[in-house]
């Protein structure tokens, strides 16, 4: 059978780097083919190849045994390929019928031959019956039911000669119909023999030409608009993608949001669909249900090429998995033959120690303290409904929960950048409820921000004014009010060899890092500060195996150096890997606090999920070592 | 606090009598430079003057110096370096030229006249004698006529006095007075920028700082010149910072957008002065000025008329430098320009955005306001109605064309003046307006903001990557 596609030697080189070296790679129909690989491994670059973005600069695509050239993302669309991008391509205030049908040609409602019956029939049993109420002969009746259903069907099909004629434009559709009703006017006057009337039927008919083009157009739209719902649903029905056509995007969880992307590429026929990082932005159940429509789409015969760097999801999900390193095809095997530990040495180069090895923790002192905490988010409904926990030092608390449930808000308050509107924060014993930030990075806190691009980093400057965000005005890098630049690039030529940040120099603009690079900077200049306590954000989200696993070390070495520390991730696995006290944060309350030693991945999901714990404590009744305790 | 360690710098000071002997040499040069300004600024107009002449010369000095540094490939890096920068706006400058070119020609009457009898040679020959005659005036009243210069020289050497050498040095003289007020207003528009900030409201800022600056001026008598003058320059940078620093008051407090406020403060300075200059201040009934200021309040010339470049153009070159030292080395310029580059990131770092907002709008203003006190202490020595110059509105555009960075809004200032003072010659010789120079600067700006344009025109082929420099100059209306 040949593959369905085929790419081979695909070479694509960018200023300074070979994104793509010879990647020859087969995708064959009804297969999960996963590309795994680090951040800058080339798998975007690939994919957007594929999907014309790029032209290659050498290499072949086969689609369906025939070579291709894909110039643009139109060429991939008409040859059957679609693709999921990581960042979704929705507009939030349309709706999802609107969002799939945007950009394509609209699906036209079309002649039905059944609808033609059904009305003339109908036309014809009508004016039966009529006949018979008005005529005394059974062949006037007869004749009056069929001249009633072939008038019906004329209407029918006028009707769909003008809705027809009103998809051209304004210019073309008013002589044509002008002077259709017209003739067909003077006709009927010469018929009736009311010549003199022709005047007022002309300037009628040119009324009705003018009148009936808005009026044909907002019809047929309305038409095309409910045969694109109906097609959605038969679409979403097929596949297992339940998704109500007529829901605003904005009001959508985010899983919703990529079936809506994925139906997208069905709507357009797609029979390969690509999807880059699908995962990324999902939460463990929502992944899952992502699997499930996966497995039904290639149970459907398309295939599915899946982008990630997450290797439990593809020992999960794939049929094959190939692994790019720098631009090259590293190995191809299946989940069957291989390991996780066995893809990650793959995929970095080097062996990866995934689980990051911790010690006991040994908890001092209480550094953060958290009573009744309040807050609201940006459109003022309340974020926080009276948070409690604390933190001592040498002890991770890990806070897991599903985005949005005010984990955001909460390290934001803690942090000083949002206003707590009741309960308190104590910080080493001193009340910062609502103290300016520069007081709480004083006390010796550290803080690794969610959005690291807009809290984190000025992208436009240098590396080196990035190192000294928070401390640029003291000792030594101030002395009075002048920055000793001589003291910044020491120190900060220190740091980015001592948190191997990969970088040309410090004097590049931080924009120029890779994301990964980008976080060792925040993460450098954080933990480069004697601080008590290390209030971390998502500090892995986007990044590479490697990449993870040295910040994970960071932050337990700070751990096991008697700082506390907060971590705050959506990331089950990696909140499970760190810390001693897990967290389950829910619509803005700590619902649970669990040993981190005790918890499980169940318990822990359902408690995301909002399953109360005592409605949890009835459904695992045979799990009795469970030892979650009431938040 | 992370990295106390002594550093081997400390040890390499120079000893404090060393630091001591080094103080007194800047001393004693600066006082030589004041004592030997006159000669000094006569140099500088007559090297501008004979511009061709000072570039060969500044080749050769660069050649001496490449000796030493390492020959003939530093001298061309470091020509490379300072041209790569300069290709697009000089580029830019030519382009206007010819656009400006077409523009005289086409509206040139005489031409159309010989065209519709016939006389093709004839039109031709009346098109370019005009617009030869239009550039011509146009390069005098900006840079002088280096033959004249020449001769003057020359007969001041056969000891003819220095009246011809300053005459025929108007031009130069007269591009460096016009740059004045483009530097300082072009200074506050760009610190404005570097914090955010998008001041409108220069032009205003500019009549506020020359109303105080006169009022102080001739109001406040008794006083010795090295009192007077400063107090003056002072009154009218601090009356206009208050005045803009109302504008990042309402930002801060209210998040009132500073396009809004500014351009509103304009309207309520015009109206102002009007019933100021025209009412309760004015002098002589019917001309809308103000009283002379006392002659303790003037800004000195160097030399006598027509040369009227006064010291005002070395305080614009300090403030120059000293707005560079502040946003590059000081931790409120590193402060401000973070709150510029990004506020959420700024907050994060513990820094007060509204209080950057006010700061920056508060030196914006005082800037401006320098402009507006330059021209009253230094040109004008009252104030009239015809202040609304358009040196507040311009100097947006320079900031622009100097990318926000001081040495950028400088040269922007020069060319900008020069182009101003050449114009009015340009318009008493020649008869072209004046409005032909504002369509060349206005080209200037179009082609510099899209250097595509000139990019294409002259196939220079995109530019590399890290010459792409994104500079954020405002943010949208709802931060």
């Amino acid at each position: 059978m040949t593959p369905i596609l085929e790419a081979t030697n695909i070479s694509k080189r960018f200023p300074g780097v070979l994104a793509n070296d010879q990647i020859s790679f087969s995708l064959n129909q009804g297969e999960i083919l996963a590309f795994l690989g680090e951040n800058g491994a080339g798998k975007s670059t690939l994919m957007n190849i594929l999907y014309g973005l790029y032209a290659p600069d050498a290499g072949e695509i086969h689609v369906r045994g025939a070579k291709v050239t894909i110039r643009e993302p139109n060429d991939a669309i008409k040859l059957g390929i679609g693709m999921v991008h990581q960042h979704f391509q929705l507009v939030p205030v349309f709706t999802v019928a609107e969002n799939i049908i945007l950009g394509t040609e609209p699906v036209r409602f079309s002649f039905s031959s059944r609808t033609l019956g059904l009305l003339s029939g109908a036309a014809a049993l009508l004016f039966f019956v009529g006949g018979v109420f008005s005529q005394s002969h059974v062949g006037q009746w007869l004749v009056t039911s069929v001249a009633g259903a072939a008038s019906v069907a004329a209407l029918y099909a006028l009707f769909f000669l003008l809705g027809f004629l009103s998809r051209f434009r304004f210019w073309l559709y008013v002589p044509i119909v002008a002077a259709g009703s017209i003739a067909s006017l003077v006709g009927v006057a010469w018929y009736l023999k009311i010549g003199h009337r022709l005047p007022l039927l002309v300037s009628l008919a040119l009324l009705f030409t003018l009148a009936s083009y808005p009026a044909l157009r907002v019809i047929t739209t309305a038409l095309d608009r409910l045969t694109a719902a109906h097609r959605i649903r038969t679409l979403s029905s097929q596949y297992g993608l339940a998704v109500d056509p007529n829901a605003l995007i904005a009001d959508l969880p985010v899983g919703m949001q990529q079936r809506v992307e994925i139906l997208k590429t069905l709507y357009r026929e797609a029979e390969i669909l690509i999807l880059d990082e699908p995962t990324a932005v999902l939460t463990p159940q929502e992944t899952e249900e992502l699997f499930q429509i996966m497995r039904g789409l290639v149970k459907q015969n398309k295939s599915i090429i899946f982008i990630t760097h997450k290797l439990k999801e593809v020992m999960a999900v794939a049929d094959r998995i190939i692994v790019l390193r720098n631009g090259r095809v590293m190995g191809e095997t299946t989940p069957a033959q291989t390991s996780e530990a066995e893809l990650a040495e793959m995929m970095v180069g080097r062996e990866v120690a995934l689980v990051v090895e911790k010690g006991p923790a040994s908890p001092g002192e209480v550094v953060l303290e958290v009573t009744g905490l309040m807050a609201e988010d940006q459109r003022h409904h309340p974020a926080l409904r009276g948070v409690d926990l604390f933190v001592r030092a040498g002890e991770v608390l890990g806070v897991a929960g599903v985005q949005g449930n005010g984990q955001t808000e909460l390290v934001e308050v803690l942090t000083g950048l949002r206003p707590a509107t009741g309960g308190t924060v104590r910080i080493l014993g001193q009340d910062v409820t609502n103290a300016p930030p520069r007081r709480i990075i004083e006390l010796g806190v550290a803080h690794i921000p969610e959005d690291r691009q807009r809290d984190g980093l000025i992208l436009s400057f240098p590396i080196y004014d990035n190192l000294v965000l928070c401390n640029y005005y003291q000792p030594p890098f101030a002395r009075g009010p002048l920055i000793q630049f001589d003291r910044v690039y020491q120190f900060s030529e220190r740091v980015v060899r001592e948190f191997d940040v990969r970088t040309p120099s410090i004097f590049v603009p931080s924009q120029s890092l890779s994301g990964g690079n980008q976080q060792k900077v925040i993460v450098a200049r954080e933990l480069s500060r004697p601080i008590k306590l290390l209030i971390a954000a998502q500090p892995t989200r986007g990044l590479d195996v490697g990449s993870i696993e040295y910040i994970h070390r960071r932050l337990l070495q700070k751990r096991d150096e008697g700082v506390a520390v907060l971590l705050v991730s959506v990331e089950l696995d990696e909140i499970m890997a760190l810390s001693d006290r897990i967290a389950v944060m829910y619509e803005g309350q700590i619902v649970a606090t669990v040993d981190a030693d005790l918890a499980t991945r169940e318990q822990l999901g359902l408690l995301m999920a909002g399953v109360r714990p005592e409605e949890k404590a009835q459904m695992q009744t045979a799990d009795t070592k469970g030892g979650a305790t009431l938040g | 606090m992370a990295d106390r360690q002594t550093l081997p710098e400390q040890s390499q000071r120079p000893a404090a009598w060393g630091r001591w002997i080094r103080l007194a040499l800047w001393a004693a040069i600066l006082v030589g430079a004041v004592l030997l300004s006159k000669w000094l600024v006569l140099i500088l107009l007559i090297a501008i003057g004979l511009w061709p002449l000072s570039l060969v010369t500044g080749l050769v000095i660069l050649a001496l110096i490449s000796i030493r540094r390492g020959g003939w490939t530093w001298m061309k890096g470091w020509l490379a370096a300072r041209i790569r920068g300069l290709t697009v706006p000089a580029l830019s400058v030519l382009t206007a030229l010819i656009v400006g070119a077409v523009v005289i020609i086409a509206t040139d009457q005489a031409v159309y006249k010989a065209l519709g009898e016939g006389l093709f040679g004839e039109a031709i020959k009346l098109a370019l004698a005009n617009l030869g005659r239009a550039y011509g005036a146009l390069y005098e009243g900006a840079l002088g006529s280096p033959v004249k210069i020449m001769q003057a020289l020359g007969k001041w050497s056969q000891g003819e006095g220095l009246k011809p050498v300053l005459s025929a040095l108007r031009g130069p003289s007269d591009s460096l007075v016009q740059s004045v007020p483009y530097i300082f207003a072009g200074l506050a528009v760009a610190l404005g920028f570097r914090a955010g900030l998008f001041n409108i409201g220069a032009e205003g800022q500019i009549g506020i700082g020359w109303l105080a600056a006169v009022l102080v001026g001739f109001s406040v008598s008794g006083l010795p010149a090295a009192v007077h003058l400063p107090l003056a320059i002072v009154a009218g940078a601090v009356a206009a910072g208050v005045w803009a620093g109302i504008a990042g008051f309402l930002k801060a407090r209210t998040g009132a957008h500073e396009v809004i406020t500014t351009i509103m403060l304009n309207y309520v300075v015009f109206r102002l002065s009007d019933w100021l200059l025209c009412g309760p201040l004015e002098h002589t009934q019917g001309t809308c000025r103000t009283k002379e200021i006392l002659p303790s309040a003037y800004l000195p010339r160097f030399l006598d008329h027509p040369v009227t470049v006064h010291w005002g153009f070395v305080l614009s070159l300090i403030a120059a430098a000293l707005v560079g030292w502040f946003l590059f080395r000081t931790i409120w310029g590193f402060e401000l320009r973070t709150v510029g580059a990004n506020p959420s990131a700024a907050r994060y770092g513990g820094m007060s955005v509204a209080k950057n907002f006010v700061l920056a709008m508060f030196l914006s203003g005082c800037l401006a306001g320098l402009a507006g006190a330059a021209q009253g202490l230094g040109i004008t020595h009252n104030i009239a109605l015809g202040f609304r110059a358009g040196y507040g509105f311009d100097s947006i555009a320079l900031a622009l064309l100097g990318k926000s960075h001081p040495t950028g809004v400088v040269g922007a200032s020069l060319l900008f003046g020069m182009l101003r003072a050449g114009a009015s010659r340009m318009q008493s010789v020649a008869g072209i307006p004046t409005e032909i120079v504002q369509i060349v600067q206005s080209l200037v700006i179009i082609f510099i903001a899209a250097p595509a344009i000139i990019r294409s025109l002259f196939r220079l082929g995109a530019p590399k990557r890290e010459e792409i420099e994104v500079t954020v100059f405002s943010r949208g209306w709802g931060a």
